[in-house]
């Protein structure tokens, strides 16, 4: 406990503190005018580091442009498989198209059609420089021998259409021993235009049609 | 005998009380260049006006000064406080210091010293008005006075017998005998302490009553000492103000009234007449560094050294800046250069990323084609195998009536229905075969035989039985491995 009391020396801190404010004026003088050379300098001094990094990056990929050796040669030869891969699947094809060619492939290989549904394409790829692969199922049926239905299958991969078996159903006790009820489901691929059928798709996604024909 | 106890190198020592002004010129060692004067007017100008007529009436300039207050310019109480925090007590004495004054407690300048008490805190209060002292201090410093130090002449001196006190034993007390010049303050102190205070006015030396009042006081001192303290006496004496006449005879009066006390002069020693033993007396308070007594007022900073000293920052801080700004200014010229070359060599790479950004769209192409084309013929049915397999298994074992293949999105499905002969024997016989057949075809999954749970009515036993079989395809290829 403090035996003594005064307010005499308050004032006296408070005037010395008063006495020191001046001296608050030599850093904001000091910052004032070295502060938009700082910052232009940070600023500096970033660019200069991103465009180390850049330059170390321009060197790897320099050295592996090197490593690929002529350039032309290799990016030709990409060119070409890439070409390749991408003929593997037909362009965009009209219905009418794949109906003829199930119902060509179907007469080659001896299959008599009763009926052909073709259903509308389905996308099966992300799209790729403009295009999607998609999917058009088709549902058939008719009387063939015992690999009637396997062969149409190779026979439309023959004209060049990429396919695939869904399905089959093969029922013998229906009709004689040589003519075999089939129905089969098989899945036709070609490319199609990937923002119209994007659209589309999206617009019709609850609307499928499916187009029936009786063969005559 | 005599003690003298100097804490600060001499200076002018003026001295303002109740109806006088003092003045002790510097470096006047034996003081005699002491005058003094009387005041009427009780203002700080008119206090400031008396201080300047006396020092031109001895030839003495005004200058650098102590000042000491004394008469009613302070103004003195003592108060008990119960025990309270620091904080509360300090704000406590400041609000009973600005009763006292009756003023604001911004107007109040205040010490407050403890007192020796049993069961309470006790106090004495000495407060001045601020604005007054500020005045006085303009005043002064408008005469010419160039007033260093404030204190309160009785505190200080109080203080100063205090220092002079023999290290107390218990139960033992000192009294401090102040003789000032329009009356006398008696103080009773212990344990470092004051114990109690009394000022008696009238003046010592034309006064034939005041030496015997005096004498009465500190008997009364000493016997209230004594109870308190429960049988303790009083020690010492110290005695400011008297001279050497005065001294010896009231030396031996307080023998008398005290006779177990110990008289001490405070001082130098004896002074001859009275004159030099006021000046003594002033000086000893003026030299006192103690806080109680301390009233000197901060000086305010001058604007002009302010802003002299806002100048100086403000360059020095312009320059330094300056010196700084061309620095960086430099480092980033050189900073520019670098960045440039750097650029240039990546621009120089242009052809080299496009043709590397080609090659790498092209990669991309292809593994995406790749992958679909994977996906695709991975899809389907592989029935060219599972139909061979369906035809070896039925092959003289049973009829084959249909083959159903199915993918869905999660397996591959296979249904067989057929006939075997109705003859158990040859049924079982042809059943078992097939089957172990079947389940021996790697691949084949959940392998289930299902027998018809009603016979037809009337069947004879050379008619067919008809089965259907169920499982789920795999890959024919895993399955061998495996």
């Amino acid at each position: 406990m403090k035996s003594c009391y005064s307010n005499m020396a308050d004032r006296a801190s408070y005037f010395r503190v008063l006495k020191l404010l001046p001296v608050l004026l030599l850093p904001i003088g000091l910052m004032g005018v070295t502060a938009p050379s700082y910052l232009g300098y940070r600023a500096d001094s970033q660019s200069q580091s991103m465009a180390e990094r850049g330059s170390a990056e321009a060197r790897q990929r320099k050295a592996a442009w090197e490593a690929l050796g002529p350039i032309e040669d290799h990016l030709n030869r990409l060119r070409r498989t890439n070409h390749s891969l991408m003929e593997m699947i037909p362009e965009w094809q009209e219905e009418i198209m794949a109906h003829g060619a199930i119902r060509k492939a179907a007469e080659d290989v001896g299959l008599t059609l009763d009926r052909i549904m073709l259903e509308e394409p389905v996308m099966v790829t992300d799209p790729l420089r403009g295009q999607v692969i998609v999917e058009r199922s088709a549902v058939l049926t008719g009387m063939g021998g015992e690999f009637a239905g396997l062969r149409l299958v190779e026979e439309l991969r023959t004209q060049g259409w990429p396919v695939v078996l869904h399905s089959l159903d093969l029922d013998k006790a229906t009709r004689s021993e040589d003519s075999i009820q089939h129905a089969l489901t098989l899945g036709l691929f070609h490319y199609a235009d990937a923002a119209k059928f994007q659209i589309t798709s999206t617009e019709e996604e609850t609307s499928q049609t499916a187009v029936e024909a009786k063969i005559q | 005998m005599s003690v003298s106890n100097r804490n600060h190198e001499s200076s002018s020592i003026l001295f303002l009380g109740t109806g006088r002004v003092e003045w002790i010129p510097k470096q006047s060692s034996d003081r005699t260049g002491y005058v003094r004067g009387d005041c009427e007017d009780q203002t700080s100008r008119g206090l400031a006006k008396s201080a300047t007529e006396l020092l031109e009436s001895a030839g003495h300039k005004p200058g650098k000064c102590t000042l000491v207050l004394g008469g009613s310019l302070v103004r003195q109480r003592i108060i008990s406080l119960a025990q309270l925090s620091d904080k509360e007590t300090k704000a406590i004495l400041h609000r009973k210091a600005a009763n006292i004054l009756e003023v604001e407690l911004h107007q109040t300048a205040f010490t407050g010293l403890e007192m020796e008490g049993q069961d309470e805190r006790r106090w004495l209060i000495s407060a001045v008005r601020l604005d007054e002292l500020r005045a006085l201090k303009r005043d002064l410093r408008d005469a010419g006075f160039q007033v260093r130090r404030i204190v309160f002449g009785r505190l200080a001196l109080f203080e100063l017998g205090m220092s002079m006190l023999p290290a107390a034993e218990e139960k033992t007390a000192g009294i401090v005998i102040g003789v000032e010049g329009e009356s006398v303050a008696i103080s009773l102190a212990a344990d470092g302490k004051l114990v109690q205070q009394t000022v008696v006015p009238g003046h010592f030396q034309v006064n034939s009553t005041m030496a015997a009042s005096v004498l009465q006081e500190l008997r009364g001192f000493e016997s209230h000492w004594r109870r308190q303290s429960r049988g303790g006496n009083v020690q010492t004496v110290v005695i400011a103000g008297l001279n050497q006449d005065e001294a010896e005879h009231f030396e031996l009066a307080c023998h008398a009234a005290l006779p177990d006390s110990t008289v001490l002069l405070a001082g130098d020693g004896p002074k001859p007449d009275r004159e030099q033993a006021r000046a003594e007396y002033l000086s000893l308070c003026a030299t006192q560094a103690s806080p109680s007594g301390n009233f000197t007022l901060p000086s305010r900073p001058r604007v002009r050294s302010l802003a002299a000293v806002a100048v100086m920052a403000m360059s020095l801080g312009l320059y330094l800046g300056f010196q700084g700004m061309q620095r960086l200014e430099d480092q980033r010229a050189s900073l520019s250069i670098q960045t440039g070359i750097l650029r240039s060599h990546i621009e120089k790479l242009g052809p080299v990323d496009e043709d590397l950004d080609q090659e790498q769209a092209l990669k991309s192409e292809i593994a995406q084609r790749r992958s679909d084309l994977q996906a695709i013929g991975s899809s389907g049915l592989n029935a060219e195998e599972w139909l061979g397999l369906a035809f070896d298994a039925f092959a003289e074992r049973a009829i084959l009536d249909s083959i159903h293949m199915d993918d869905t999105e999660s397996s591959e499905s296979f249904t067989v229905s057929g006939r075997v002969p109705s003859d158990p024997v040859a049924s079982v016989d042809a059943l078992t075969a097939l089957s172990r057949t079947c389940r021996s075809y790697p691949g084949i999954r959940d392998f289930e035989l299902h027998l018809p749970t009603a016979m037809k009515e009337g069947a004879s036993s050379k008619a067919a039985m008809s089965f259907r079989i169920t499982a789920g395809m795999g890959d024919l290829m895993e399955g061998l491995t495996q």
